[in-house]
């Protein structure tokens, strides 16, 4: 009992935490489609990040239940199997939810800068 | 440019190899993704950001913490060995500081240490059950090296032992 609220708790602390601004981007990217299985380099190039931030994204993601990996099946000859990628239900949850946030937060730093640019004109 | 002078491709595999097994799956997954990147600068770009996720994976210490957990161990092991020779010395042997025999214990303690730090890597391979005959060469350089070192030491320490418990005219 002890240690399932223990471990409620290291969990609840895990979910509370912000993502960054780029796994935010990455969250949505996938959220796009989330039927759509994705690969490494399309999200690189649709939310504009290097391998280097994508990876350690993508594998944080995947600890922590939020994405589904799988690798391809049908290979064309001659090349390696890609891995590929796609929101699980929690993911695709926590995705909605960030976005509400930030539509949200969006509508408030509007509703506050609206006053002042009135002002101004 | 693909091919043999792909090195983009070889530095990501390089990288790749270097991870630790519970990351391996996302270095096979860099490296086939890196198929994919036509553009030359991308190419590169996308290798050296992946080989710096190789080597500095989240949430496993990776590469720098293995180093330093290797490091931080052939420095106990060897203090532990040489800290009774040592103990010896100053107490049956020299008994006198300004004649300790620095040069010799600095050996004495840099051969467990190097016996280590090649001993590591293989210790290392056979706990995570990767096949440690993959590359033969390596391997047995790597076992002639740890021999030749075992050798060495115990062979070393057995010659001085009488200086060490104060055995005149002993050198």
């Amino acid at each position: 009992m002890t240690a399932e609220l223990y471990l409620d708790r290291l969990i609840g602390v895990q979910r509370d935490r912000r993502p960054s601004k780029q796994t935010l981007s990455v969250l949505l990217a996938l959220a796009e489609d989330p039927a759509q299985w994705r690969h490494g380099y399309d999200l690189c190039q649709q939310t504009g990040l290097k391998a280097g931030s994508m990876y350690p994204i993508l594998i944080r993601l995947a600890d922590r239940g939020w994405l589904e990996t799988s690798w391809e099946t049908t290979i064309p000859a001659g090349r390696a199997p890609r891995h590929l990628y796609r929101l699980t239900h929690t993911g695709l949850d926590l995705a909605k939810e960030l976005a509400a946030n930030r539509a949200r937060a969006a509508r408030m730093r509007h509703a506050r800068l609206r006053p002042r640019l009135e002002g101004t004109s | 440019m693909k091919g043999v002078l792909d090195m983009p491709s070889r530095l990501l595999a390089f990288a790749a190899r270097r991870m630790p097994p519970a990351r391996s799956e996302w270095g096979a997954a860099m490296l086939a993704e890196l198929t994919e990147v036509r553009d030359s600068r991308e190419r590169w770009e996308f290798a050296l950001g992946g080989t710096w996720v190789a080597f500095f994976p989240p949430g496993t210490g990776g590469l720098l913490q293995t180093m330093k957990n290797t490091v931080i161990t052939a420095t106990l092991v060897s203090t532990v060995l040489v800290a009774p020779l040592v103990y010896l010395e100053l107490r049956y042997g020299t008994q006198n500081y300004s004649r300790f025999p620095y040069a010799l214990f600095t050996i004495l303690w840099l051969v467990p240490a190097a016996f280590i730090l090649a001993a590591a890597p293989l210790m290392r391979a056979v706990r995570a059950g990767k096949n440690v005959l993959e590359r033969p060469g390596v391997l047995v350089v790597r076992v002639v090296f740890l021999v030749l070192a075992a050798l060495f030491w115990t062979g070393f320490v057995n010659d001085q032992m009488p200086c060490f418990l104060g055995v005149p005219n002993c050198d």
